[in-house]
């Protein structure tokens, strides 16, 4: 070994981290990411991003949710009144759909949350960006139903289902019982892999002088900007390297009361807030970044408490109001739906994080299987995000694209999260257009 | 009022006529096109397509059918089951079509020959449930028969007298198959878009001299090979090109006349062929009519009506299966029972039973380009 | 002459300079642009002009997908997004020449690389795509890791590695595979560096300085490919064409007019002939383009990219296809439709089979004397140069101007009411043309709308999404227009208009060969471009022929000499400026 080029250096450094010995001093690299013990430095990188997916069955009433006017400064439309304390900090998507065969009770949410159906849902958005986020923390991700099963929609491939947890008492067991431990105790490693990464970029990043040496002022001053944006991947590359600002804001929530989970509506509305109380401090305290909630499934069998009449036979049996226009009790239940999604943002939103709130960091994408539930259409499906994913998209704006495939928003949502994804969705839901007005 | 005068532009007419003569190969496409048989010609495709209804507060003497859990409690008191045993078994029921205890009791409460037997298969194996029935006055579709009877309608629209419409009276009570127009009744609606990506597209066009000017004219009724294509909300496209489905027996044509800008047909078989699923495969009516009013905005709302074999709508509905009870709120053997009761034609030479019942349907038809096909390459 | 009208390139200096002067200098840009002199007479021999400076252009995202896709096979999927590029002086192709890369820019970069290099090394393509094996999987091994980096890093850099950044990258993979116990994973990340490389993401075009003739160079062989595969098939140089740079087979007129031919005879030329008009015709505005979807429900995203698609498989069926003349793209009757378009357009549209599939295309011939005729009639014309619930004549004709006159019309002040414009519930005024007269008697619109509207209103028989329409508010369209002087009615006069129009095919001229360059049209390149006009004429304006001319040119191929840093440096003129310096970063590279 020769410490003739400063690639040596690098060299060295790498070798000793990975080598499990500590580090020696005095090495040009990686020694600004390390304190005096080899350890990295807790000092401050930025909480990391959560994502979940909400799924409600069987969509509701066109026309009755919609926003009125598109971009930002919208307001949400009837249904979606719950909603109106975050408006800005959510968007609304119309007029997208899903191709495929119409009638189908899956083949909405199969578009919409793994970007195609091949007779069954394959990968899920959930699983696949897990996979990328969520390695370090100890649950890679939680599923949840609200009606009482263990139906879920989130698929580590066709037919491998994720099962939902349905009891919020179990949930509590698993996250917060005697195997939890306090994060901001927890030791910091260093990703090997990312070190391999922030180091072998600097070979690029070295040529900088050479190259910017001889060129004319504009050229000179375009390959500064450059070098200077591949100085910021750096950067975030050794953020990585660092340990994580502490959770300031984990506490461990009280354990749910006794529990009674099933069908109906408030049954359901009480299991899903316990489940959001969980979630939600799940992730400030760093237990998990990926969440997947099922409320009531495809065909929804959720109902009122005085009628064994479910959702779904409401959709196919109640007359349309002559006077409204529209079947009120299927309005009505999806109007539950949305105030439930409302109470889950509420939870988010409710776990303050300096400056900002969980909510913030988080980015939680809903969407439904149907548009129009008498008829069950795959078209004009309503979808949302909530949540800027630590700045990552912006919140606030009302996206109308008729026609076009739901996949549209998983794929903006997996390049908003870094996702190495050009396109995704298969056959007339394939697409390599993101939604770019709310990239920054 | 909107006429049926030519609302497309002269360029656009010249391309259909270069189309008709299939000269200069003006469209290079493989199938040449029949040369013109009629001056004027305006063709459409059906948007949608409904059992022809209007429910009225009150029109139900025995009120609507009760909802799914009412009835299902009221089988299962007539099976003999205890008030508590009813709600244990109710319990168990979540809305969709089984399996579980309670569904197989309801499915198979017929009886036959000492077994339970599916009820939509073999509705004779209860006895008649005696679903209510439509009393009104007032009922959309045509008088079939001539006549001014006990049992027939008035169309709420046109005031003819003496409308048969027993299709409406028999199902016109169950809360899927009530609504006002414009409204269309929910298992209709559904029925008719669950199967519009299989159904190839009904296509219509009115041949005349003039369009503009009462007369003669001939309207064709048929299937086309292509199927519409839906805009983002779902609705077919309007000016969508359509091939006419060059098989004789997919197409009805009919001696028509244009008066005070509506078209009507003189009485004829009608015979057409759907996509399957929700609905028939296949609909046939005898002395069928038919009626096309030109709205303003170039589409036509239209009223078809006639004689109808009652047992292919009765298994329209038991195709559907138990499902259609659990989850649809329909009685099947009530409806077969109704049907049979209130069928008005075509009688069983032997038994005397009438084996068709009156029927109409609502639709509405957009503006499309029908490409007539000589069936050669 | 109206002021109003000026030619793109020389819209900076015209704050400074006299009209008068400009025309006494620049006759012969300004003849072609605003058709005011006799068509240039045909030169028997090309003439000298001193080319532009050399400069970096930042790929394409189509330059840098199709490059990925010839180097490692079309099995490798993309991951992330890019940045959009920047239009200057009508074409995007000269703004890559002003952009650099963000902060965010630069990570859909990076996360791009990571996600190809992942592929190209994985287990499922190493055997295919990488030569060599390393004796051991578990460990680095420099002389497999050399092999790879060297013949991909030639094919991505289009140039081979210098002995420097060769070593650096083979020292990366050796690093990382050796830390991470994996010779794959090290040679993954080196080839991320490559990926993510200024070299590979820009091209950087060298020129060499001709003794004989100071102040002035030619491209080196590099340079020279580089510039002659994008201009034709929008891809890096294929290996053919490298190893002819490299055994100087560039440096002879038989060796360049051997590999021009190959690549003009290449079926990979409608890449490079469809990447030229979608550029020229500003189809990266269909990304934000909406439709008021209560007026227009037939207007769809999907249907606007068969918009585009439509008018790319209509001239490249007219120019490569039937090699016709260019001209006729603004009249001809022959295009092609899908279902979904014949339905915006309500023309029959027949597949030859029954149908689920609407996008299958079929070719159409519009009869005889039918107001569809050339692409001005297309959707990718009329829909995206109107407003979402309402036809512009406005737009139209200043969309044609810009893009086939290549004169550059003014933005409206600011403080100007459209009410009158706007208002198409207006009782009194029931069409566009009698809306913009009323928009007219404000006398500060007048003048710049004298030079839009009467092109755009010719246009009127189609609507804000390209259907027809023969009435507006139940009132007859008058389609009559007018363009310098000539007068004519409906579309199909505009497109004969627009095919006779000497100013339209110097503008093609000029527009194709600042698409070739990356650079706005130079003052000294104005020799060049007469005379290219003129050889376009008489090979009948056939777009192969003229590539041709182009890609045998000594224009082509010339630049500036390199000059120092601090030169350039006083010149500020960007657009104008002929001394900008040249990038010569890879010469400086060479350690």
């Amino acid at each position: 070994m020769t410490s003739k080029t400063s690639f040596s250096g690098r060299r060295t450094v790498l070798r000793g981290i990975l080598g499990g010995t500590t580090v020696s001093v005095g090495l040009p690299l990686l020694d600004r990411f390390l304190d005096g013990n080899g350890r990295a430095f807790a000092n401050g990188a930025p909480l990391p991003v959560c994502f979940g997916t909400w799924f409600q069955g069987l969509g509701g009433a066109p026309g009755l949710w919609e926003p009125k006017t598109v971009g930002a400064g919208y307001e949400m439309g009837q249904l979606f009144r719950a909603l109106s304390p975050y408006t800005h900090k959510i968007n609304v998507f119309t007029g997208l759909k899903a191709h495929g065969r119409a009638p189908d009770h899956t083949i909405g949410q199969a578009v919409a949350f793994a970007g195609s159906y091949e007779d069954t849902i394959p990968k899920t958005i959930d699983t696949i960006i897990g996979d990328v986020i969520g390695t370090q923390s100890r649950f890679r991700s939680l599923e949840v139903a609200c009606d009482g099963s263990t139906e879920s929609f989130s698929r580590r491939g066709p037919n491998i289902a994720n099962a939902s947890e349905p009891s919020p008492l179990a949930l509590y067991a698993r996250i917060f019982g005697t195997e939890f431990t306090d994060p901001n105790a927890a030791e910091f490693r260093p990703d090997p892999e990312v070190m391999v990464r922030r180091s072998a970029l600097s070979a690029v990043s070295e040529q900088r002088a050479v190259l910017l040496k001889n060129l004319g002022a504009t050229d000179r001053a375009r390959l500064d900007e450059y070098f200077t944006s591949l100085r910021e991947t750096e950067k975030q590359l050794e953020l990585q390297l660092q340990k994580p600002a502490p959770l300031a804001a984990c506490t461990v929530p009280a354990k749910p009361a006794e529990e009674s989970t099933g069908v109906i509506i408030d049954q359901a509305r009480a299991t899903h807030r316990t489940f959001a109380s969980l979630i939600a401090h799940a992730m400030a305290c760093g237990q998990t970044q990926v969440f997947s909630v099922n409320f009531g499934g495809g065909g929804s069998r959720l109902r009122k408490a005085e009628s064994a009449e479910s959702f779904h036979i409401h959709t196919h049996e109640e007359a349309t109001d002559p006077k409204l226009g529209y079947q009120p009790t299927v309005a009505w239940f999806q109007e539950q739906a949305i105030g439930a999604l409302s109470e889950f943002i509420a939870a988010l939103d409710g776990i303050r994080e300096g400056d900002g709130t969980l909510l913030d960091r988080a980015l939680l994408m809903y969407s439904t299987d149907h548009g129009y539930a008498r008829l069950h259409t795959s078209d004009n499906v309503p979808m949302i995000t909530a949540g800027g994913a630590g700045g990552r998209i912006k919140t606030g704006i009302h996206v109308h694209a008729p026609g076009d495939t739901m996949a549209r928003v998983g794929l903006t949502v997996q390049q908003a999260l870094g996702i190495p994804v050009h396109s995704w969705g298969k056959d007339g839901n394939e697409t390599s257009k993101p939604i770019s007005e709310l990239f920054g | 009022m909107a006429t049926l005068a030519p609302r497309i532009p002269r360029p656009h007419s010249a391309i259909h006529r270069c189309v008709s003569r299939a000269s200069l190969a003006a469209i290079a496409f493989a199938g040449l096109p029949a040369a013109p048989a009629f001056a004027e010609t305006r063709s459409f495709v059906v948007s949608w397509f409904t059992q022809a209804v209007y429910s009225q507060d009150g029109d139900c003497p025995g009120g609507v059918e009760p909802n799914i859990e009412v009835r299902f409690k009221g089988i299962l008191a007539d099976m003999g089951k205890s008030p508590k045993e009813i709600d244990e078994l109710m319990s168990e029921f979540d809305g969709g079509g089984g399996p579980g205890p309670v569904h197989e009791m309801l499915r198979n409460r017929g009886s036959e020959e000492g077994k339970r037997v599916f009820v939509g298969d073999n509705p004779t194996a209860v006895p008649d449930p005696k679903i209510h029935t439509v009393a009104s006055k007032i009922g959309p579709g045509f008088n079939l028969d001539g006549k001014d009877s006990a049992d027939s309608f008035e169309d709420p629209d046109t005031h003819e007298t003496g409308v048969d419409n027993q299709y409406f009276r028999a199902l016109g009570c169950f809360s899927s198959h009530r609504a006002m127009p414009p409204v269309q009744p929910t298992m209709w609606f559904y029925a008719w878009d669950a199967t519009r990506d299989r159904t190839k597209g009904w296509v219509i066009s009115i041949d005349g001299k003039d369009l503009s000017k009462d007369g003669e004219v001939t309207v064709s009724f048929g299937r086309a090979l292509e199927t519409p294509i839906r805009t983002p909300k779902g609705t077919p496209q309007r000016d969508q090109t359509f091939r006419a489905d060059p098989t004789p027996r997919f197409q009805n044509i009919f001696k028509g006349h244009i008066k005070d800008g509506e078209v009507t047909i003189d009485p004829a078989p009608f015979h057409i062929v759907t996509g399957g699923g929700y609905l028939p495969l296949e609909m046939k009516l005898t002395q069928a009519r038919l009626r096309l009013k030109p709205k303003p905005d170039g589409a036509i709302e239209g009223m078809l009506g006639g004689y109808q074999p009652w047992l292919g709508i009765y298994y329209m509905y038991a195709g559907g299966g138990y499902g259609y009870e659990s989850m649809v709120g329909l009685n099947l053997p009530g409806i077969y029972y109704a049907l049979r009761r209130l069928a008005d034609a075509e009688p069983d030479p032997k038994t005397g039973q009438n084996m068709s019942i009156s029927t109409a349907y609502r639709f509405e038809a957009i503006p499309a380009i029908l490409v007539r096909n000589t069936g050669q390459k | 002459m109206n002021m109003m009208l000026v030619t793109a390139s020389t819209q900076g200096s015209l704050r400074r300079t006299s009209l008068t002067r400009l025309i006494r200098n620049y006759s012969v840009l300004l003849c072609g642009m605003l058709a005011i002199c006799d068509a240039p007479a045909l030169a028997a021999a090309e003439p000298a002009s001193t080319g532009g400076q050399a400069v970096i252009r930042r790929l394409t995202p189509g330059q840098y997908a199709n490059s990925v896709k010839d180097i490692f096979g079309e099995g490798i999927l993309l991951g992330g997004r890019f940045e959009p590029d920047v239009r200057v002086s009508g074409l995007l192709a000269v703004g890559t020449s002003r952009v650099s890369v963000t902060a965010t820019g630069f990570e859909q970069y990076y996360t791009t690389a990571r996600a190809v290099a992942d592929q190209v090394t994985d287990k499922a393509h190493r055997a295919t795509l990488i030569s060599c094996e390393p004796a051991d999987e578990k460990a680095a091994d420099d002389v497999c890791a050399r092999e790879f980096l060297q013949h991909t890093g030639r094919l991505l850099f289009r140039r081979p590695l210098t002995q420097g950044e060769l070593e650096t990258q083979v020292s990366v993979a050796r690093d990382a595979g050796a830390s991470l116990k994996d010779f794959y994973a090290g040679l993954r990340v080196s080839l991320t560096n490559l990926l993510v490389s200024p070299m590979f993401l820009f091209r950087q075009e060298t020129p060499a300085i001709d003794p004989a003739h100071p102040g002035q160079a030619n491209l080196d062989a590099f340079s020279m490919a580089t510039r002659l595969s994008f201009l034709m098939w929008d891809t890096a140089p294929d290996e053919a064409l490298l190893r002819a740079a490299e055994n100087g087979g560039l440096n002879t007129e038989k060796g360049l007019a051997r590999q021009v031919n190959r690549l003009l005879n290449s079926p990979r030329l409608e890449a490079g002939v469809r990447a030229l008009f979608t550029d020229m015709l500003g189809f990266d505005e269909f990304t934000t383009l909406t439709k008021d979807t209560v007026i227009f429900p037939k207007f769809t995203n999907v249907l606007s990219a068969q918009a585009q698609e439509q008018t790319l498989r209509t001239i490249i069926d007219l120019l490569l296809t039937e090699r016709g003349d260019y001209r006729d793209i603004f009249t001809t009757r022959k295009t092609f439709l899908t279902p979904s378009l014949g339905i915006l357009y309500a023309v029959p549209v027949v597949l030859d089979r029954p149908i689920n599939t609407p996008e299958r295309w079929v070719a159409v011939k519009y009869p005889e004397g039918d107001p569809r005729t050339g692409l001005l009639t297309h959707a990718s014309f009329v829909a995206l140069h109107s407003h979402p619930g309402r036809s512009s004549p406005t737009l139209r004709g200043k969309a044609l101007r810009e893009i086939f006159l290549c004169q550059k019309v003014p933005q409206p002040p600011g403080n100007v009411s459209f009410e009158d414009v706007q208002d198409t519930a207006n009782p009194v005024h029931r069409t566009v043309r009698a809306r913009v007269n009323a928009h007219l008697t404000n006398p500060v619109c007048a003048g710049c709308h004298k030079i839009t509207d009467p092109i755009g209103l010719a246009l009127e028989n189609f609507d804000s999404a390209g259907g027809f329409r023969t009435a507006e508010n139940g009132v007859d369209i008058d389609t009559s227009g007018e363009l310098t002087g000539v007068k004519f009615v409906g579309a199909a006069g505009l497109g004969q208009t627009m095919h006779d129009s000497a100013a339209a095919t110097s503008c093609f001229v000029s527009r194709a060969f600042s698409y070739a360059t990356g650079l706005a049209p130079a003052l000294t390149q104005a020799n060049y471009l007469k005379f290219a006009e003129g050889r376009f004429a008489a090979k009948g304006y056939r777009l192969p022929d003229f590539l041709k001319e182009i890609a045998m040119s000594k224009a082509f191929y010339q630049a500036d000499a390199p000059q120092t840093a601090t030169t350039s440096e006083t010149k500020a003129d960007a657009t104008l400026s002929t001394t900008e310096m040249p990038a010569r970063v890879a010469a400086q590279t060479n350690e």
